[in-house]
């Protein structure tokens, strides 16, 4: 390290060297491992997503039925060998169209949320760090957040299908609408969190050493600030799921016969009243299972970032302790 | 304990859900129509709806609801006369040919008590009947039917067509000759004025109540009529709230037979499972457009019952012969006999229906099904695209309306059976005001089209469709011939002559094939045991009127 490094000076609390890193690493991963373990709670939620991302992944290598061609022969089949989760009104297989549908509603979430989280912290570290500087900085902080303020006063869904209305119809358009809905959502926790970092003595002291914006946010602010910005990516992939279901069920989401859970209910919930439940259960309970999953990770990430909650014992832990004490 | 000494109801979330509950369940028992309007129920028709009208004026909208409503409220000049139908207690119009009745069909008087045509057959003059009151309690006159007719030349709505497909070259051709006598002058004879005049969108208005109400920037009272009526049908309008509901009274005035239902609730209810369950339970009389599967589970119901009739509904796929390579009769041709109709029928629509084998309803006089060879057939299919030279097939798109369900799994099934000839075809889902605008502006290369013509003559529904000039032409099909022919329909009274023409120009549009035929879904009324006295028209519309408890 060298004497003009700012860093320095600011008693940053990452490790800097290569090496240092990778050990750091492997160390927390392995510290996370174990508050998993100790924590089954939140480990169904990472075996629900594995095992929902594994079935998109896994889907076109199975003897399957075509998730997207009709067997006008099979209309509105019940459950069976043939068909484990029945047909639908079109003559579709639901499980072949169950399996398939991570590849899209996981896409669509995953993309949508990362590129909201990417746009949305940036801007939320400037608007953050500029906010109280004045002049031009102070202006261009207060425009965005009051951008932020007219995205987030517009109904989620309508917002959502008026971009998707503008731009057309297909995944696309879902990404891009879902990302600017949840936009503001990053801008803001981003903000709160440089707010608080900002004040920091080892922030000030690399500032008065003349490190640049860029280099206090990327050296310093934003590494301590992802802790909560993970989380609620996590949280929010769950959100954009049901909202990419949402828009399917009303018909703004991906074109038919794309297997998309969202597409799939709104198909098949006609026919719940007429005793066909099996085209829209399967895939709201996939649906649901998997925001369940992504809530439980969430969870366990604000848990980890959380110290009292990290170290507070697990329930197997006080039971051994009770019984070492007997 | 709860503390109710003050005499309030404690709110806890058992007691929201409760009383949420028992007003959800009073909303919907049958005894809330009564206490909602103090009539007897039995006299009372509750029918659930997708949608209240858009508008109550023909000339601003013919929307489903606007379709159901209007004939209540506006009587016309004439009508077809009715009788017995297939289905036992059902009755409809009689649509034979009769060249030894003037007019050349079974009509009956409504507004006109008589009619007389000149020997050349370019006029006709309507004798009116006396003592007529519309619903604002004036006289029918003369001076109404002229009113009528001099609105549609001057709104330029759903008029200027019916003045156009009528022979009126202008406002002039219709001529006040005394108090309840009035003339139409025609150009050229036409073999389909009379029929055209029961048309849905020929409703006579009350002009002394229009007048009244109309203003400069308003002056043929168009936003009065787009809410409120002014006719002399037998009900009058008690209320609408769009949106909601419309209720109608009977008219104690009205000078015909006097309605069997003295109040009609027309209640807007958009989910069809919801419609069904209303219509179960009782609460309503009539659920209108149920989906198949629907339909079908009332089968067993002791309480309801559908009665499906055979009707004028068509519906098909524009294949809009701008787009390359729809523009080739091989290629259409191919897409035709790559529809599975039969399975359609058979799954999607339950058997309710028919596949569609011929370009216009298939019970209308003069059309043939004898040029029909579209049964699904992919070896066909695949020797067509061949010998257009799209042996590797070709990629389209296929545009269908979000509002119809059943539209999206035929275009699923479609789409598949196309693959086996190697056709990829996108599906795009359009809501439903989209859908139209683009099969107004023909802008898809294929498009669903679930319609029909009202008018049942065969020169009137190749002209609407198939004519190179006209609006509803949405295939933007041209081939003179046709048009020729359509022309001899419509300007010639030898019937002979006239059906010779609509044959031969359907032998051509069959082999040309614009449309992919897939199936003619009939007419399916869902209503409690105890409603009678059904009439179908061809404008597969309601008519409360008719309609009686037994």
């Amino acid at each position: 390290m060298s004497e003009t490094d700012p860093a320095a000076l600011g008693g940053q609390p990452f490790a800097n060297e290569t090496g240092g890193e990778q050990l750091l690493a492997t160390g927390v991963l392995k510290e996370f491992c174990g508050f998993l373990m100790n924590r089954p709670s939140y480990l169904v939620g990472y075996l629900i997503v594995a095992l929902v991302a594994l079935s998109g992944l896994v889907a076109p290598l199975l003897p399957l039925a075509s998730p997207v061609d009709a067997d006008a022969g099979a209309y509105l089949v019940p459950p069976s060998w043939a068909h484990p989760m029945g047909t639908d009104s079109a003559g579709l297989d639901v499980f072949s169209r169950v399996l398939f549908a991570p590849r899209v509603d996981l896409a669509i979430a995953l993309v949508s949320t990362c590129w909201a989280a990417c746009f949305g912290s940036v801007a939320g570290a400037f608007v953050g760090l500029w906010e109280e500087r004045g002049g031009i900085k102070s202006g261009a902080a207060t425009l965005i957040l009051r951008m932020a303020d007219v995205i987030q006063a517009f109904p989620v869904f309508a917002l959502a299908l008026v971009l998707v209305a503008v731009l057309g119809q297909g995944m696309t358009s879902i990404i891009i609408a879902i990302g600017i809905v949840n936009l503001p959502l990053y801008l803001r926790l981003m903000r709160g969190e440089v707010l608080r970092i900002r004040d920091q003595s080892y922030v000030e002291a690399a500032h008065i050493a003349g490190a640049g914006d860029i280099y206090l946010l990327t050296r310093h602010i934003v590494p301590n600030a992802a802790p909560p910005l993970l989380a609620q990516m996590s949280i929010n992939t769950g959100v954009a799921v049901l909202l990419a279901a949402g828009l399917s069920f009303i018909g703004a989401g991906v074109r038919a016969p794309t297997p998309e859970w969202g597409s799939m209910i709104a198909m098949g919930f006609q026919n719940v009243v007429t005793g066909q439940w099996w085209p829209s259960m399967f895939p709201g309970l996939a649906l649901a299972l998997t925001v369940f999953g992504l809530g439980r990770i969430g969870a366990s990430i604000l848990a980890w970032t959380n110290p009292r909650e990290r170290s507070r014992p697990t329930r197997r832990a006080w039971k051994a302790f009770s019984e070492g004490r007997n | 304990m709860q503390n109710t000494a003050n005499g309030t109801i404690p709110l806890s979330r058992r007691t929201l859900l409760k009383y949420g509950a028992a007003a959800s369940a009073f909303t919907f028992a049958p005894g809330f129509v009564n206490a909602s309007f103090g009539q007897d129920r039995s006299k009372t028709l509750v029918i659930a709806a997708p949608a209240t009208p858009l508008s109550l004026d023909v000339e601003n909208s013919l929307s489903p609801g606007t379709i159901d409503t209007v004939a209540a409220f506006y009587d016309y000049l004439i009508g077809f006369g009715t009788i017995p139908d297939t289905v036992d207690g059902v009755m409809r119009e009689d649509l034979e040919p009769r060249p030894d009745l003037p007019g050349g069909y079974n009509l009956k008087g409504m507004l006109a008590e008589s009619w007389a045509f000149a020997e050349d057959g370019k006029s006709v003059v309507f004798t009116l009947r006396q003592g007529v009151l519309s619903n604002w309690g004036n006289e029918l006159t003369a001076e109404d039917v002229k009113y009528t007719f001099d609105r549609k030349f001057e709104v330029k709505g759903a008029g200027a067509f019916m003045t156009s497909v009528m022979g009126l070259p202008d406002k002039d051709a219709v001529k006040v000759e005394s108090k309840y006598v009035v003339s139409f002058t025609l150009k050229d004879p036409n073999p389909i004025l009379m029929i055209v005049c029961g048309h849905l969108a020929n409703p006579i208005f009350d002009s002394t109540k229009c007048k009244e109400m109309a203003t400069t920037d308003d002056p043929w009272a168009r936003n009065f009529l787009d809410t409120n009526v002014a006719g002399f049908g037998p009900y009058a309008l008690k209320d609408i709230t769009r949106g909601q509901q419309m209720v109608a009274t009977a008219r104690s005035d009205y000078y015909g037979e006097k309605p069997y239902f003295e109040t009609v609730v027309f209640r807007e209810v958009p989910i069809s499972a919801t419609r069904l369950q209303l219509l179960q339970g009782g609460a309503v009389d009539i659920a209108q457009n149920l989906a198949p599967t629907e339909m079908k589970s009332l089968e067993n119901s002791t309480d309801a019952t559908v009665t499906s009739i055979e009707a004028s509904q068509m519906l098909w796929i524009e294949l809009n012969t701008a787009f390359a390579p729809l523009d080739n009769i091989k290629v259409r041709q191919a897409l035709n006999y790559a529809m599975p109709k039969d399975e359609v029928v058979k799954t999607i629509m339950q058997g309710f229906g028919k596949k569609m084998t011929t370009f216009m309803p298939d019970f209308y006089p003069g059309a043939t099904a004898e040029f029909y060879d579209y049964d699904y057939d992919i070896d066909k299919a695949k020797a067509l695209l061949a010998e257009a030279g799209h042996a590797d097939g070709f990629t389209s798109t296929l545009a269908y309306n979000a509002g119809i369900p059943f539209e999206e799994t035929i275009a699923i099934m479609y789409q598949t059976a196309l693959k086996k000839i190697g056709v990829t075809i996108e599906l795009k889902k359009l809501p439903a005001g989209t859908f139209f605008d683009s099969l107004v502006k023909r802008s898809e290369p294929m498009t669903f089209n679930l319609d029909a013509p009202f008018t049942p003559d065969p020169g009137f529904s190749l002209n609407l469709y198939f004519h190179s000039g006209s609006f509803l032409d949405f295939s933007n099909y041209k081939n003179e011939e046709v048009d020729a022919l359509i022309k001899t329909s419509l300007s010639t009274l030898v019937e002979e002559d006239r059906f010779a023409a609509t044959t031969a120009a359907q032998k051509i549009i069959n082999e040309e094939a614009p449309w992919t035929l897939i199936a003619n879904p009939g007419f399916q009324l869902a209503h409690g045991k105890d409603i009678g006295g059904i009439v179908y028209y061809t404008s597969n519309r309601l008519n409360f009127q008719d309609y009686k408890r037994v």
